[in-house]
């Protein structure tokens, strides 16, 4: 597709054109193209036309309703990667009832992290739509703190469902500026925090990532296997492919960290386009390495595998290209791209083939993360204080979101200008965004500026720590009372003796020293869940500081030491 | 049966690092400290080495290295 065509295509995703009927008329019609999705239960991959996908929406819909889901009504739903949740999503969208994802219990092994996840929001809602075995642990949170919640099971809401291709829309059709979905995000466990997106920034969005990856639907094939609880499996791949109708390729998370080589075979087999993958993830890939099961595999088809969620490494990406070259994967097929969920999903990513540039500051490395999609502004504001250091990304458009839905109120969270405060640092270099970390995280030793996941990364990289959880704390001069800044690191270990414990933090030290040129004041060893995330899997730094502060926080050895 | 279990605990030790001695009661998260990509690996091994995948259900079941050894047992019924 030419610009020109691709901007034709998605004319109507911009206001002046908008018109829903226009989405659902697309997906009505559209028989050829579908979603592939590997269901658990008959162990293979079923393809349901886009076609098909609308009808049963439209029965599950009208389900729907007589459970009382109305317009507006906000819905928790179960995010787990099957058909179900794929038609009920959109049957909600038909309501014009606003469904907001939370994990299946399928997606942690762990029942505490799970319960975790889904506590606090629980009371905001009084509707969740999910399966029979998350009641138990559901119920248990409703009775704990006395709220009454409404459940539809995924499975009594199929069984006996109609089967007729009735066109008639039960509900009232959203509108450009109505509420599409809620993302929680990042926020402490005990405040998670929504992110409100509409249409308008939903279709723009879309819109942005369409062009730029100049999507056509007849012959482009997405792959998927990201949680639809995240932005970037749910927007980048789920809703891109549901609203341009585009082919997707759709794995389970679970399945995915089983059988990644499985994942791999199937971008041969579907000639899979496009896919995403996080920093770690590549780095998990390579570590289980096996030429064996890789036999026959080609990657020759792709032509993006976006790179994003948290921040990405040179070395990891040139690893993995020197590994699946011989595989036909092509240079400047990985992509590091810049986005969060305030601006929907994309920030800036790169054309097809145009991989990434490193930017160096300081003697160390950054990879270019892409332009500024179409739609999107980013203003950069510099600190004059602090020299060569990037500054604080604001962004504007009609993809960013100007609303956080936190302990069930609304709350505005762009200023008078329209910008939101991303918080991140970073610069450009030939109109490609540079990013170099969160403010939030950022220091200054010797008048330099680093991030606390640059030595995060470094000790975990290094496979000197028993568990792959580090966090870096830098305490400004007012909390260590001594004039300095200091660094902590806090790393979490299965067992450790006082012995070992020194030992290793020799290595480490030894280390941080060589890559990095900055000396590491304390190490603290503690036991397994002691670093604190938020709910999107961030690390919480500000209650880690204050925990070491107040003295909370303290090395943990092994009986024996 | 007996190779089986010596498969499972070869693959345990070869995603775990510092453990050395595998007991069938011990939990795979509290005791062992496997997270769940480690554990994820661990079904992963499982399922290549005999051809079979596990559903998610199952793995759900699945808490303990002895629970672990049991679900090996009728490894067949979930054949590809």
């Amino acid at each position: 597709m030419t610009d020109q065509e691709s901007k034709q295509f998605v004319e109507y995703f911009l206001e002046p054109s908008f018109d829903f009927t226009h989405i659902l008329t697309n997906l009505k019609t559209c028989q050829s193209r579908g979603i592939h999705i590997y269901e658990d239960q008959v162990n293979k991959i079923v393809y349901y036309p886009y076609s098909d996908i609308y009808y049963r929406a439209i029965n599950c819909a009208k389900k729907l309703d007589e459970y009382g889901i109305k317009k507006g009504t906000y819905v928790l739903l179960s995010a787990q990667t099957d058909i179900q949740f794929i038609i009920v999503w959109l049957a909600l969208i038909l309501l014009g009832a606003i469904p907001s994802t939370l994990p299946p219990r399928s997606a942690f092994f762990s029942r505490d992290i799970y319960i975790n996840r889904i506590r606090e929001i629980i009371p905001w809602f009084t509707t969740y739509i999910c399966y029979n075995n998350e009641v138990p642990y559901i119920e248990a949170i409703c009775e704990e703190r006395n709220h009454k919640l409404d459940m539809i099971i995924m499975h009594n809401l199929f069984d006996g469902i109609s089967e007729d291709r009735d066109e008639s829309v039960p509900g009232n059709l959203p509108l450009y500026d109505d509420t599409a979905f809620v993302q929680f995000t990042s926020g402490s466990m005990s405040t998670p925090k929504g992110v409100v997106i509409t249409f308008r920034n939903l279709l723009n969005n879309i819109r942005g990532i369409f062009i730029r990856l100049k999507l056509h639907p007849e012959f482009t094939h997405v792959g998927h296997w990201l949680p639809l609880y995240h932005d970037m499996g749910l927007v980048g791949s789920f809703l891109l492919s549901l609203f341009t109708q585009t082919a997707i390729i759709m794995i389970s998370p679970v399945f995915f960290m089983k059988r990644m080589f499985d994942f791999m075979r199937m971008i041969s087999t579907y000639k899979i386009d496009m896919c995403c993958m996080t920093n770690s993830v590549l780095e998990i890939i390579l570590h289980r390495y096996n030429e064996k099961r890789l036999e026959g595999v080609s990657l020759e088809s792709l032509k993006w595998i976006g790179v994003g969620a948290e921040p990405v490494n040179i070395t990891t990406l040139e690893r993995f290209l020197a590994t699946f070259k011989k595989y036909g994967l092509k240079e400047n097929v990985l992509s590091p791209c810049y986005g969060l969920a305030e601006s929907t999903l994309a920030v800036s990513i790169s054309k097809l083939f145009e991989g990434y540039s490193v930017s160096t500051i300081n003697e160390r490395s950054f990879p270019t993360v892409g332009t500024v999609i179409e739609g999107t502004e980013v203003k950069i504001e510099y600190d004059e204080a602090v020299e060569g250091a990037g500054g604080v990304i604001k962004i504007k458009g009609d993809s960013v979101s100007a609303h956080s839905l936190v302990k069930g109120k609304k709350i505005k969270k762009t200023d008078e200008e329209g910008y939101y405060n991303t918080l991140d640092v970073g610069y450009f270099m030939d109109e490609k965004l540079v990013i170099l970390g969160r403010a939030d995280t950022m220091f200054i030793m010797n008048g330099e500026n680093f991030f606390s996941h640059e030595i995060e990364s470094l000790l975990i990289d290094s496979r000197l720590l028993q568990r792959p959880n580090a966090v870096c704390i830098p305490l400004n001069p007012s909390d260590t009372g001594t004039g300095n800044t200091e660094l902590i690191v806090i790393y979490e270990v299965n067992s450790i003796t006082q012995e070992e414990k020194i030992q290793l933090d020799e290595k480490l030290t030894s280390l941080v020293i060589k890559n990095i040129g900055l000396l590491i004041d304390k190490f603290i060893a503690v036991k397994r869940g002691s670093i604190l995330y938020t709910t999107s899997g961030k690390i919480q730094y500000n209650t880690m500081r204050n925990l070491y502060l107040k003295g909370d926080i303290s090395d943990t050895y092994a009986e024996n030491s | 049966m007996n190779d089986r279990i010596e498969k499972v605990n070869e693959f345990l030790l070869s995603v775990m690092k510092n453990k050395k001695v595998i007991v069938p009661e011990q939990n795979l998260v509290e005791d062992l400290n496997l997270n769940s990509i480690q554990i994820m690996e661990l079904v992963g091994k499982i399922e290549n080495e005999y051809d079979v995948i596990l559903p998610m259900q199952k793995l759900q079941t699945i808490k303990t290295v002895s629970d672990l050894y049991k679900a090996i047992q009728n490894l067949e019924e979930f054949s590809l």
